[in-house]
């Protein structure tokens, strides 16, 4: 459900990349976004992290509160993503070229839970 | 003492292999190992399956958590790297190549299958954390020193790199729960 909701934030910023970019100048912004999404939340950049050579890249990142972050898993073996504290979320088993994403309301460490050396951590912009 | 020479034998085994890897014309055999990418392919897909192998057999045998969860990600991975290797050789259109590192390795597996079989439970466990140690040391030994520098095809040459990493992950691991057994 939420991995629904994720997409379709995805697929909007897409779009809004895309009218953007034919209509530079015009301020008809507001057609390409569904009634329910305020502008401030898809016009948020997303961060991708890199998983590869058995290690998150980069390890440390910043981000604004709400940001959606990537990972995109292109290593040779499965890796996931998940909490490192009490492992309240995870990504499930990534395989090479899958990917998942996150909004992160608040700082996170994470690991990946098959590898346990492998640790991350996301700070929020002060 | 018969654990201890079987033990034995296996790193006497892994250090064999690892010499005829590397020998390089010194010994009687005056020909250094030469493969082409077609049989780096082959010898890479079968190192892999092997320790795939080894882990389903720990699956079967062990009852310890910790060794059945190294197992698991042993055939997790070991199953991703071969997945890779076969989307490559499909896409480069190589047909992956016998030769005599794959079946020393084939060799190899029978004859460590075959001890392991016969291990009750408990020494099960150790041997075959052993045997991971050992055999991770001498696959390390052979990517490095035999494939990687042997490989034209850049991209096959980049997946047996990314390769590296992963087994090196995999015999610290190994380490540590070998460490465990003490
Ligand atoms: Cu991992």
């Amino acid at each position: 459900m939420k991995n629904l909701r994720l997409n379709r934030v995805f697929s909007l910023i897409l779009m809004i990349a895309f009218c953007m970019a034919c209509s530079a100048g015009d301020d008809n912004l507001d057609q390409g976004m569904a009634p329910d999404k305020k502008q401030d939340e898809v016009e948020k950049e997303m961060t991708t992290i890199t998983i590869k050579n058995m290690a998150f890249s980069p390890a440390k990142i910043t981000v604004e509160k709400g940001e959606t972050v990537v990972w995109v898993n292109e290593d040779v073996v499965p890796h996931d993503v998940t909490d490192f504290i009490n492992q309240e979320w995870t990504s499930g088993t990534l395989s090479t070229g899958q990917t998942f994403k996150k909004v992160i309301e608040k700082e996170l460490d994470y690991f990946c839970s098959i590898h346990p050396t492998m640790k991350g951590n996301i700070v929020l912009k002060k | 003492m018969k654990t201890f020479i079987m033990r034995t034998r296996w790193v006497i085994g892994a250090v064999a292999l690892i010499a005829l890897l590397v020998t390089d014309g010194q010994s009687q055999n005056d020909t250094p190992l030469r493969l082409n990418d077609a049989q780096i392919a082959s010898a890479a897909v079968t190192a892999n399956q092997v320790d795939v192998n080894y882990g389903k057999l720990a699956l079967k045998k062990s009852k310890r958590a910790e060794v059945k969860k190294f197992a698991e990600t042993m055939i997790r991975d070991h199953s991703g790297v071969i997945d890779q290797a076969m989307d490559l050789a499909k896409k480069l259109g190589v047909t992956p190549e016998d030769n005599p590192l794959t079946q020393q390795l084939t060799q190899g597996e029978e004859e460590t299958t075959k001890k392991l079989e016969g291990l009750k439970r408990k020494k099960f466990d150790k041997a075959y954390i052993d045997n991971e140690v050992a055999y991770h040391e001498a696959v390390i030994a052979a990517v490095k020193d035999i494939l990687i520098p042997q490989t034209q095809n850049e991209e096959l040459k980049a997946l047996l790199v990314q390769v590296a990493p992963v087994l090196e992950h995999h015999l610290k691991m190994a380490k540590e729960t070998q460490a465990n057994f003490k």
